[in-house]
């Protein structure tokens, strides 16, 4: 599980990533109840390449509604985050914070801000420099699904890693 | 009839003749004010008028029955027939014939043209003492503005107070992903676009002289204040620290803004001074601390925390101290906003899973449930603390609202792609 990371399908990405034990995945997905599990496949480590440009990516981060707690599903993840930003020291990233759009915009502002410092912190307790990890709250204004559903609103509340220096 | 006083005013064009009654009418800026039963007459022609004019000047008149009707201090009686001469006996007021309908006073157009200009008189006659109380003759540009500006004055003369025809609303149109600033007069025309930033704009706020409006702004992608001079026409960074720049709250001095910042870590208040850009914090918490409102005499600050586990509100004094917790009653209580009067504080309530502006004293008790269906955010208070704009999304999408300050007459302004976050400005006093 330590090296697993999860991929949202359809995504234009390449992962670092090993599949993990599918039935302890299982028990996990169980655990979030969240739409974007079912969205969610471990995928197959590419051939490790010497490239100059690093292409990585990294797993979204979801929570609960008007919670900034990490959930126990995003650990895996979180530590596979905080396992490639230590093996690509020159990564910079900026972590988005967002929200469903249920609640009110300005405390959503700073639910989402929660969000994305929660996801720093974590990072920075498994060891990644915080002056790598750059926090930003979009609230509810950039939903990821614009569903008016407890499926889409499950998508929105979430922390987004952006690659900001390669 | 002791008291003439000629009151001439900026516009060039305007005359007005106000009857003041400072014993009469005083009475009616108390909190027990009642509204005076008007009926708005028939358009009394002066002479020849043709019908289109008579047509025109009828919409004119109707802005300011609709004026009068939201004002609150007017309880608008339908007069029962539509020929100019009903109730009048001689061009005299036949005093018995409206006082069956209930009528305390009339407001009687009065419309004389000449080759060059269309001239309304605007008469308030009181009933029961039988003589005008008010008089007014303009010289009609058919603007609403024109219009607006008469019923406040109406507004002032009798009650000594100022109205809210003339004030106008900010608020953020959407547009595809983004948001933009815009203002429209508070009964919705008129809209006029302020930003074309092409990024995210939330949170107008007015400062207390109303020439500017402080707001957020993503332009680079991440939260930051600005403030824009209307004037000056002048875009001004206000705040740009690390993490959040959140709900700038002009204090009613003008002089200083509070803030939400999370540069120490998590969201929490500050106070920053504008002359001296000095930063005070005010709250010092794990939690989520935001959208400060103040109160009308700048002591204290209404705000939203998470502190108990769900976001309440909680009140504090100017200077961070003596916070204490506002709500109980279930557990999404935000958007906090102290009523101009100093009575009240309208937020926002999670409630059956929607969200409903409410409004509650300043001690925390007369909860009361202002709207019923859809969400609901944003309230906002008119500067005479009678009236709330707020969004609205009921029909589908969010459109700017507004109602009396116990949830009656809720109505649409807008009818736009989306508009949210509406700001009512300061009075706006010629």
């Amino acid at each position: 599980m330590k090296r697993t990371i999860y991929l949202i399908s359809g995504a234009l990405t390449i992962s670092l990533a090993l599949a993990g034990c599918a039935k302890k995945q299982t028990t996990k997905q169980e655990e979030i109840l969240q739409p974007d599990v079912t969205a969610v496949k471990p995928v197959t480590p590419p051939i490790e390449e010497k490239k100059p440009e690093v292409k990585i990516d990294f797993s979204i981060v979801y929570f609960g509604f008007d919670s900034y707690s990490i959930e126990e599903a995003s650990i895996p993840l979180l530590t596979e985050a905080a396992r490639l930003l230590r093996s690509y020291p020159q990564v910079a990233v900026r972590l988005e914070g967002h929200c469903d759009e249920r609640g009110t915009t300005e405390y959503n502002l700073a639910l989402g801000e929660k969000r994305s410092a929660a996801v720093r912190d974590y990072l920075v307790n498994l060891g990644v420099e915080r002056s790598r990890l750059a926090t930003v709250s979009f609230g509810k204004e950039k939903p990821a699904d614009p569903g008016h559903n407890e499926i889409s609103w499950a998508k929105n509340r979430r922390v987004e890693f952006i690659i900001e220096k390669k | 009839m002791k008291n003439f006083f000629l009151l001439s005013l900026a516009h060039i064009f305007l005359f007005s003749l106000a009857i003041a009654q400072t014993d009469v009418y005083l009475k009616l800026s108390t909190s027990e004010r009642r509204p005076i039963e008007l009926v708005v007459t028939p358009i009394q022609p002066q002479g020849k008028i043709t019908q289109e004019k008579m047509a025109k000047v009828k919409d004119i008149v109707d802005i300011l029955s609709d004026d009068l009707a939201f004002s609150l201090y007017f309880q608008l009686i339908e007069s029962p027939d539509s020929d100019p001469g009903y109730g009048f006996k001689k061009g005299q007021v036949l005093a018995g014939s409206w006082q069956l309908l209930g009528a305390k006073m009339l407001l009687i157009p009065e419309l004389r043209s000449d080759k060059k200009q269309d001239h309304l008189k605007v008469r308030i006659y009181d009933l029961g003492v039988g003589r005008d109380i008010f008089a007014k003759e303009i010289f009609l540009d058919y603007s609403r503005g024109q219009v607006h500006r008469i019923c406040d004055e109406i507004i002032k003369a009798l009650t000594g107070e100022n109205g809210v025809a003339s004030t106008r609303i900010a608020f953020c149109q959407k547009n595809g992903q983004n948001k933009e600033l815009a203002v429209l007069e508070y009964d919705g025309h008129n809209l006029q676009k302020l930003t074309a930033l092409n990024t995210i704009t939330l949170s107008p706020d007015w400062s207390p002289d109303g020439s500017k409006l402080a707001f957020i702004s993503f332009q680079r992608n991440r939260t930051e204040i600005y403030s824009l001079d209307m004037k000056a026409w002048k875009l001004q960074a206000v705040s740009q620290v690390e993490g959040l720049n959140t709900s700038p709250a002009w204090s009613p001095d003008g002089k200083k803004m509070a803030l939400t910042l999370s540069k120490d870590g998590n969201a929490e208040i500050y106070l920053y001074t504008l002359d001296s850009r000095s930063l005070q914090r005010l709250t010092n918490s794990w939690a989520i601390d935001c959208s400060p409102g103040w109160s009308p005499n700048g002591r204290e600050l209404v705000f939203t925390s998470d502190r108990p586990g769900s976001p309440q509100i909680y009140l504090m004094d100017a200077d961070g101290s003596n916070i204490r917790r506002l709500t109980y009653q279930g557990n999404y209580n935000t958007s906090p906003v102290w009523s101009p009067k100093g009575d009240k504080i309208a937020f926002v309530s999670r409630i059956n899973g929607l969200f409903q502006i409410c409004a509650m004293n300043v001690t925390g008790d007369g909860y009361t449930q202002l709207t019923y269906e859809g969400d609901n955010e944003d309230p906002s208070w008119s500067p005479d603390g009678l009236h709330l704009a707020f969004s609205s999304n009921r029909t589908g999408s969010n459109q700017l609202w507004l109602m009396h300050w116990d949830g009656s007459n809720q109505k649409a302004v807008t009818n736009l792609g989306g508009a949210l976050m509406p700001a009512w400005s300061p009075f706006i006093i010629p």
